[in-house]
């Protein structure tokens, strides 16, 4: 817009100036008689049709990204850097996009079909260890692989009870451990089959706990890995995801994808720390583990968007049915 | 490879909240920042819970004004694990909440217009913790301040009497009418020589408003010129700490009556 103002003896004088500078277009948007003279003051305005810039809305896909990410809690920096990742992989589907936007931002390792070492389970109470471990020996014996389930969960009252009830179901090995030295003995016995070991929960915060699981692990020659269920506060799994990191886990298991509506939390532990091994996406012992990858978690973000939750399944999902 | 077809941006709705008010000018050096501290402050001594954002993100100066040394702002957000709702500072001597930028961060004005959202969308989440939650905007008519106009209920946009101010106001309401179509536009006119000079400025705006964008910004208010106001500005200290019953803070407070009325 151009605002012009004029002084004039008559409004016709002004009317007329008025047109001979800004042209038969312009408008009069306000005129006032300036007491003492008599002058007629006048304020006129042209606006040029189209002279201002349009928004560049972001893409389709990159506006999807945000609100999923946003949706999910992902931590801001977070966000941020996935975005970097969106714009480099160019134009393309949300889905793609953000699965090539995650790929460069996290790691994803997920547990061999015969791991070098013994998988050792570790984490915070309720995150899933035991049901993660009976995971990953139905995996193994569905396939037709041999495999030994172990429990260091002995000082707990019925803490090695539902692993019992797993491998019993599984036709699976199970030992109890109660002590470093005897876990050395049971590894070593698996002689060339996977072993899986469920441990006692652990305060993440308590550095004497977290130095006594590295322990343990150290003593079986396991790995120890991460179990963290999904729907945590972002900025609190992301603490755990680096004391974890700290005592030398190198590979998370993200359970309860499908009972939990955000997943920030996982992506916070991960990002930086941890590698992504697993994703629980199922109470379903048999196939309730996927292998963890980039495609995978980015459609687990995505398709989460606008499930309202009373189409949510019910919480405590978890118990297991039967080996499908 | 089979390519999926982008979602339309249009179907992503843009999430709002009433709570959130935007401050505008266009036109720098109107009062902008001042003017959301002292409706922030009025706001807070009617015992409505406020934050006041400051969204001038390259130069922010609501600290400035208050004489604040923040330890975190907005900046600590997005370098390091911090959210949003850590960097918030309770401000006891006006009684609202603060989220402060950082004067000459320069990054966070060149932030693109996806990270914007996901700030606005952040101010969306914040909002029901509170009453009111205000945006003081930088200046200018740039996307990065229009941008973080979505997240807003209702958009204040700030002029004085003057041709330049209120040819940038105007620009500033056309391009958010065209950003955002019905979206709640108000006047105010601050730094008013007599009520009858805002009346007139305001009448001036919006006769250019109805004949070139066919649209009627309601006035919000006009602050009469009161010289205690740059005074306030210069010790640092907010009006109303100062001068609770003076033209302007009556000015104010009549704005304020009108955006808490029911409508």
């Amino acid at each position: 817009m151009r605002l012009k103002t004029f002084t004039a003896a008559t409004m016709a004088e002004a009317m007329e100036r008025v047109r001979q500078t800004l042209g038969p277009e312009a408008v009069i948007i306000s005129s006032q008689t300036i007491p003492n003279t008599g002058d007629v003051w006048v304020t006129a305005a042209i606006d040029q049709a189209d002279d201002v810039d349009i928004i560049a809305a972001p893409s389709g896909g990159s506006a999807a990204i945000i609100q999923a990410l946003n949706d999910h809690g992902a931590p801001l920096g977070f966000i941020d850097k996935v975005l970097d990742g969106v714009h480099t992989a160019g134009p393309a589907a949300p889905e793609i996009a953000l699965a090539a936007a995650l790929e460069a931002r996290l790691r994803f390792a997920p547990i061999e079909e015969k791991p070098l070492r013994p998988v050792m389970l570790v984490g915070p109470p309720g995150s899933g260890k035991t049901v993660a471990a009976a995971k990953l020996a139905a995996r193994a014996r569905l396939d037709g692989r041999e495999c030994m389930l172990i429990s260091t969960d002995t000082g707990r009252a019925g803490g090695a009870a539902r692993l019992a009830a797993f491998a019993e179901i599984l036709k699976t090995e199970l030992h109890q451990s109660d002590g470093k030295s005897a876990l050395t003995e049971l590894t070593r016995a698996a002689n060339g089959r996977a072993a899986f070991i469920d441990s006692a929960s652990v305060n993440p915060f308590d550095p004497a706990e977290m130095s006594e699981v590295a322990n343990i692990a150290a003593a079986g020659g396991a790995e120890p890995v991460l179990v963290l269920a999904a729907g945590g506060d972002a900025l609190e799994s992301a603490e755990i995801g680096r004391a974890f990191a700290a005592v030398g886990v190198s590979r998370m298991i993200a359970t309860r994808l499908d009972t939990a509506r955000r997943h920030g939390g996982i992506l916070a532990a991960a990002n930086g720390a941890l590698a992504i091994a697993e994703l629980g996406t199922s109470p379903t012992i048999g196939d309730g583990l996927l292998p963890a990858n980039a495609a995978t978690l980015a459609r687990a973000l995505l398709e989460r968007i606008g499930t309202p939750p009373t189409a949510l399944p019910e919480a405590n999902r978890n118990t297991p049915e039967a080996v499908s | 490879m089979n390519v999926t077809p982008m979602i339309d941006p249009s179907a992503v709705p843009a999430p709002s909240d009433r709570r959130i008010i935007a401050v505008a000018s266009g036109k720098g050096g109107v009062g902008k920042t001042w003017l959301s501290i002292t409706l922030a402050q009025t706001l807070a001594r009617q015992g409505r819970r406020t934050l006041l954002f400051d969204g001038d993100l390259g130069l922010a100066n609501v600290d400035i004004q208050l004489g604040l040394m923040p330890d975190t702002d907005l900046q600590t957000v997005f370098t390091g694990q911090v959210a949003l709702t850590d960097v918030i500072l309770s401000h006891d001597e006006t009684g609202f909440d603060i989220i402060a930028g950082r004067s000459g961060a320069g990054g966070l004005a060149r932030l693109p217009i996806e990270r914007l959202d996901a700030l606005g969308e952040r101010l969306v989440d914040l909002a029901p913790a509170y009453d009111h939650v205000l945006i003081d905007l930088g200046a200018g008519i740039e996307t990065t301040v229009r941008r973080l106009v979505r997240p807003a209920g209702t958009v204040l946009v700030i002029t004085n009497d003057e041709p330049t101010s209120l040819t940038d106001a105007y620009a500033f309401i056309k391009l958010t009418v065209r950003d955002q179509p019905g979206a709640d536009i108000r006047i105010v006119v601050n730094m008013a020589p007599s009520t009858a000079a805002g009346e007139h400025a305001y009448r001036t705006l919006v006769r250019a408003c109805e004949n070139f964008l066919k649209f009627t910004p309601k006035l919000a208010g006009i602050v009469r010129r009161d010289p205690r106001v740059p005074d306030c500005i210069r010790h640092q200290t907010p009006l109303l700490s100062r001068f609770p019953n003076c033209e302007a803070a009556e000015d104010v407070a009549a704005i304020v009556q009108g955006l808490t009325d029911p409508p």
